[in-house]
């Protein structure tokens, strides 16, 4: 909502500075986001009059204007597009003057003739967008020589108001004035002329009508008053148009006025430069008016040009399937079954509450209106401007509820205008349809339940009273003790004992509100809550990165992921890359690892804790599972070691560190047949725990690989988090040994053995060779190549010996040792390396 | 006897004149060692001498004996010593090796880190835990009525329709909109007050999800809320616990303000304002003009607040005449952006590796 400063002062006579009313108002929670300032920055632009006018002798396009400045005339060049009436009054910028836009007007030279300063545009007077010049009609004019922005009243501030959506009593001017009257503890009475004149009798009585036409000093505010002649018009046509209201539901009522004798043209300069600066460019008088009394009352009102309707009657309808309307803006929609519509006998001419039809809008021919002013359900006004794409000033503040009470005021206002302007004559009576009337809301609290609510038990009642009336609210005593609340029909949103104490409360100032700590008996922390976070801990101090992903992906990214194509659907996606929420954690950390690949950056070791979702057969239709993803790509940073991609080792790693740091035991077992899809199926292995499978480690497959256009080949674990946490939750410390009393003895045997044997088959060997005295097998280290034959391989392995009672002696271990490589050779057709 | 008596005189003498000069060739504690044994090793010379005693004369076995003692103790010494300097020596040398180049970096599993939003809700979370309020978990698909309805938005609300919220498709259900990815976490008063009897002081925090996409929208950003029912709360009772809140989080000392606003499921409502954190007008004694954070106004919006609508409590079977409420939500993505000075929201979702890396 943009508002003047000037219109707020003339309305509230609050006389407070821009800075001033938009604090004051923010403070009360009408937002104000910027304060726009106009007319401030031009000096030395003055009122000077045209007297003459010769072509430039050299330049074409070019002429030479005589001015008279109030004290002397001038020769000002411009060029000649525009041409300027004999005697006109013009905006002179004198040289050295400053303009709206920050230029400084100097002294130029154009040939032989020298231009003393410049006559202004409308733009560059700030006045309107139009480059054509400024022009004042001669009878309204201020006296040559006048300051230019003093006589035309230019100074002026425009507020940007977030208005939030409870409050439609603030879309209009009047509305936020008793805001600031309220605010400052000022009585609210506005000075606005609602009595519009204009004597009608009928053609049959007598010929003419006799019409007092207020002659108006054009720089005057219309509620001033002034003089007035005596003018008689011939009047023809209807004095009402029957109205009917079918869609009683849409439209509580609907009050239609017949205006004659229209006449169109330019609206006075006061009333065009406001609406320029509220963002409304002004067009003729009829439909200025119209936008003025919507800013100024904040229910908008709508002009149909009498002649264009189609008789008998108009009507507020439900549009039918299949009916067509071309908008005011000339775009034409197809209406639907759900569009309230105003009709005449041919069709609809008005889409309800938001935009006129473009065949009976108010043109320069245009000789008499219907004038309407009525009251739209918010709800219908809201779906139809949504369903075809709309927002006008008017959908936005029926959207928001005006109030319905206020229809009357609001007609007698605009047909004063009209009448006071001289743009027409209404017929002041016309026909009203209310179809319901809502009674006003009744309150009943006390000065003790506002203080309750908002803690404070100083708030002065005689205050807390003073803030309720100067909004609108009556008071009076409740029977039971209290009082009686009666709410005014402008603020709806007020409904409860709450809404009051919040109306006190934003009006003094929430900052008056004390501040207690609330006394809340602490309580355990949420187990789960601090276990996720010490998951999220212990990876990060893994060396892995957070990452947080969206919730939806493509279809396709589940697809090349190998991901469970099965997913939970968005009704309403932004776009089909975002349309389907995500079954695994895959196709996001992929996303990242080909981002960083075509980033130059082709290594990261990243995981991400969140949720997929799967389809479920449940009301809502979706299970949430907590999950943990994990993706290792590109080498392994170390300048000393030698060169090499993460494997399938050092995402084991980072599972088993994890799995330890919780005191929790993983099992790994073998894809066998089943590897998930997106898994390299020979190079990984489910994570199982206590017997549950709850996730996989692998190595991307090949596939998935290309499908993501990778040229590494990432590590990728997915798992399931709540049984983690759960056996997590329940795990201990591990119980603690004694230490062993007796050394051990170390041992290394390098083994031969056919690639396929593991090395936990080895170990389970040694460890039945060697019995309890077998204390520890360790790999040291894996070798294939030269020197070992096809297709086996050469193991390292320590073993630690130990007897628990005894010292072992050489000669125990040496037989430890036969008993083993025998072992070996038979179970595993291992040979210890030569 | 004879022979062995002067075979002993003769070395004596001979021992005796290389005293002085004893282990000066000696430059390693081995080559020490090996000149220490040809002297008293089981081979050595003095050792050697020693076994001549028993062949001569007792009365000369005496004086005799006296010489090779002080000769035995006098190389002791000089062993001792030299191996001393020679220790020395070798720590010296081992201490002025070439300095280490401390520029290489470190090795292991290189730097791992939280990112923004989950270390920004930790800390927020930790805060409320701490004043007394229990973290709960609400799901983020839910049904659209505790999402708008329960939280008393007016049926038609323009959140509650296809153009800002997102739906999903939900068998059995022939309403498009039944089902919505949670629009805010607001919804966990529509959960909490209908399961559990007051009072109460909850919180909660997670993902979220609005129909919006540009630099300062996000279609899924991250918020936390907290209410707390009893008797006699009151909104004394919020601004004392927000007024905690930021002191904890922004530092003391950083000035709050409520401004009125509305939602519909508190009353009175209002949103909260701290002072710029970047432009600290509070410090300077006026905002910064050129401030981009607050762009000029001093104050950073942080959250909405407000007493819980009587509604919602209705709504939820709580009376609004036993029990009271106060309820806050706050974006986090906004506070992560502010502590860690982003400036494009969508930057937390991208994961860019080249983002990531300076966490």
């Amino acid at each position: 909502m943009k508002a003047s400063c000037n219109w707020l002062r003339e309305l509230s006579r609050i006389k407070a500075s821009a800075e001033e009313i938009a604090e004051k108002l923010t403070q009360a929670g009408l937002e104000v986001e910027a304060i726009h300032r106009h007319g401030h920055e031009i000096k030395g632009v003055y009122i000077a009059r045209v007297e003459g006018e010769s072509p430039h002798p050299e330049q074409r396009g070019l002429r030479i204007v005589q001015i008279f400045n109030g004290k002397e005339r001038q020769e000002v060049v411009m060029r000649s597009e525009h041409p300027l009436p004999p005697n006109a009054s013009v905006a002179w910028a004198q040289p050295g003057a400053r303009l709206a836009n920050g230029t400084e007007v100097g002294v130029r030279r154009f040939g032989k003739v020298e231009s003393r300063g410049m006559i202004l545009s409308e733009a560059e007077l700030g006045v309107s967008d139009e480059a054509k010049p400024f022009v004042v009609p001669p009878s309204e004019s201020p006296p040559a020589g006048a300051n230019a922005v003093e006589a035309l009243d230019l100074r002026d501030e425009i507020l940007d108001i977030a208005v939030t959506p409870n409050r439609p009593d603030a879309m209009g001017h009047l509305g936020l004035a008793r805001e600031l009257a309220a605010i400052f503890r000022e009585p609210f009475a506005p000075r606005l002329n609602t009595q519009p004149f204009g004597v009608v009798a009928l053609p049959e009585e007598i010929e003419k009508a006799e019409i007092k036409r207020k002659d108006r000093s054009w720089l005057l505010h219309p509620s001033s008053a002034s003089a007035t002649t005596t003018k008689l018009v011939l009047i023809q046509g209807p004095l009402s148009i029957p109205i009917q209201i079918e869609a009683t539901e849409r439209c509580s009522r609907y009050i239609g006025n017949v205006v004659h004798a229209v006449e169109g043209g330019p609206s006075p300069f006061w009333m065009r430069y406001r609406l320029y600066l509220l963002g409304q460019r002004a067009v003729d008088r009829v439909v200025d008016v119209t936008n003025w009394i919507l800013f100024e009352t904040g229910h908008p009102i709508h002009a149909f040009d009498l002649d264009r309707l189609a008789g008998p009657q108009i009507t507020v309808r439900l549009a039918k399937e299949g009916e067509r309307i071309v908008l005011l803006d000339g775009r034409e929609i197809a209406l639907g079954k759900d569009d309230l519509v105003i009709a005449d006998a041919e069709g609809p001419v008005a889409l309800a509450g938001i935009m006129g039809g473009k065949e009976s809008a108010v043109s320069g021919g245009t000789k008499a209106i219907l004038l309407e002013v009525a009251h739209f359900d918010p709800p219908s006004i809201r779906r139809t401007r949504r369903r075809h794409g709309l927002q006008t000033q008017s959908s936005e503040r029926f959207e928001r509820g005006v109030d319905a009470e206020a229809l009357p005021f609001v007609q007698r206002r605009a047909l004063a205008l009209i009448s006071h302007l001289g743009c027409g004559i209404p017929v002041p009576f016309g026909v009203d349809i209310e179809v319901r009337r809502s009674k006003p809301t009744v309150i009943f609290t006390s000065i003790n339940e506002v203080r309750g609510v908002l803690g404070d038990p100083s708030i002065p009642e005689v205050e807390a009273r003073r803030i309720l009336e100067s909004l609108g609210c009556e008071m009076s005593p409740a029977e039971s003790g209290g009082w009686r609340v009666t709410v005014p029909s402008h603020r709806s949103d007020l409904a409860r004992p709450e809404d009051l104490a919040e109306e006190i409360a934003r009006i003094r100032g929430y900052h008056l509100i004390p501040a207690v700590l609330p006394k809340i008996p602490s309580k355990e922390r949420n187990p789960r809550l601090q276990l996720l976070e010490r998951i999220r801990c212990t990876l990060a101090a893994q060396g892995l990165r957070e990452t947080i992903h969206f919730a939806f992906l493509s279809p396709d990214d589940l697809k090349r992921s190998g991901a469970p194509k099965d997913a939970v659907l968005l009704v309403n996606p932004l776009s089909t890359e975002r349309s389907v929420l995500r079954t695994s954690m895959i196709p996001s950390l992929l996303s990242c690892v080909q981002r960083g690949e075509r980033f130059d950056h082709p290594m990261g070791r990243l995981f991400e804790i969140g949720k997929r979702y799967l389809p479920a057969k449940t009301p809502l239709g979706a299970i949430e599972v907590l999950s943990l993803g994990i993706a290792l790509f590109g080498p392994v940073r170390d300048w000393l070691s030698i060169k090499r991609h993460a494997d399938f080792y050092d995402g084991k790693w980072h599972i088993e560190h994890l799995f330890r740091s919780l005191r929790l035991e993983v099992e790994w077992q073998a894809f066998d047949d089943t590897a998930p899809p997106w898994a390299h199926p020979r190079k990984g292995a489910f994570i199982q725990l206590k017997g549950r499978r709850i996730g996989a480690l692998a190595e991307i497959h090949p596939d998935v690989a290309e499908a993501w256009e990778l040229s590494t080949r990432p590590i990728l674990a997915e798992l399931e988090l709540s049984p983690l946490m759960e056996e997590a939750l329940k795990a201990h410390p591990p119980p603690i040994h004694p230490l062993p009393r007796y050394p051990s003895i170390v041992r290394d045997f390098a083994f031969v053995l056919h690639e396929s044997v593991s090395f936990a088959s080895l170990r389970t060997e040694i460890e039945e060779a060697g019995g309890k005295l077998v204390a520890r097998v360790d790999v040291l280290d894996l070798y294939q190549g030269e020197g070992i034959p096809q297709a086996h391989k050469s193991m390292l392995v320590r073993i630690e010996f130990r007897h628990p009672d005894s010292t072992l002696t050489d000669a125990q271990v040496e037989d430890l040792g036969r008993r083993i490589v025998q072992r070996v050779a038979e179970r595993l057709g291992g040979t210890l390396r030569a | 006897m004879e022979q062995a008596q002067k075979e002993i005189e003769e070395a004596l003498r001979r021992l005796e004149a290389t005293l002085p000069h004893l282990f000066t060739s000696s430059r390693s504690e081995a080559e020490l060692r090996a000149e220490n044994a040809k002297l008293l090793g089981p081979e050595g010379e003095v050792t050697r001498i020693f076994r001549l005693f028993p062949k001569i004369e007792a009365e000369r076995r005496k004086e005799l004996g006296k010489r090779a003692n002080a000769i035995k103790s006098a190389i002791e010494q000089a062993f001792q010593q030299k191996l001393a300097l020679i220790k020395k020596a070798q720590r010296q040398a081992e201490l002025e090796c070439p300095p280490i180049d401390i520029s290489l970096p470190g090795r292991g599993v290189g730097w791992g880190s939280l990112h923004p939003i989950s270390a920004t809700m930790a800390v927020l979370i930790e805060v409320f835990e701490s004043l007394g309020f229990e973290y709960v978990e609400v799901p983020e698909i839910d049904f659209a009525e505790n999402n708008f309805g329960r939280l008393a938005f007016p049926p038609d609300h323009p959140a509650a329709d296809m153009q800002d919220s997102f739906f999903t498709r939900s068998e059995g259900s022939g309403n498009p909109q039944a089902v919505v990815l949670r629009t805010h976490t607001t919804t966990v008063q529509a959960h909490f007050l209908r399961s559990r009897p007051p009072p109460m002081a909850l919180v909660t925090g997670g993902a979220v999800y609005r129909r919006d996409d540009d630099a300062t929208h996000s279609p899924m950003f991250h918020q936390i809320d907290g209410f707390w029912v009893d008797r006699d709360v009151c909104f004394a009772h919020l601004h004392g616990l927000m007024r905690a809140f930021v002191e904890r989080i922004f530092g003391a000392g950083v000035p709050i303000r409520f401004r009125p606003s509305y939602f519909p499921f508190v009353e009175p409502g209002a949103e909260l304002d701290i002072g710029c954190t970047f432009c600290r007008p509070w410090e300077r004694g006026a905002p910064s003009e050129q401030c981009k954070v607050c762009k000029g106004t001093g104050w950073l919006e942080v959250l909405g607040c407000g007493m819980i609508h009587p509604l919602v409590l209705e709504m939820a079977g709580v009376s609004p005449k036993e029990w009271r409420g106060i309820a806050w939500g706050m974006g986090v993505d906004r506070i992560a952006m502010l502590r860690y000075g982003i400036s494009d929201i969508r930057m937390l979702y991208e994961n860019d590796m080249r983002f990531l890396e300076q966490l």
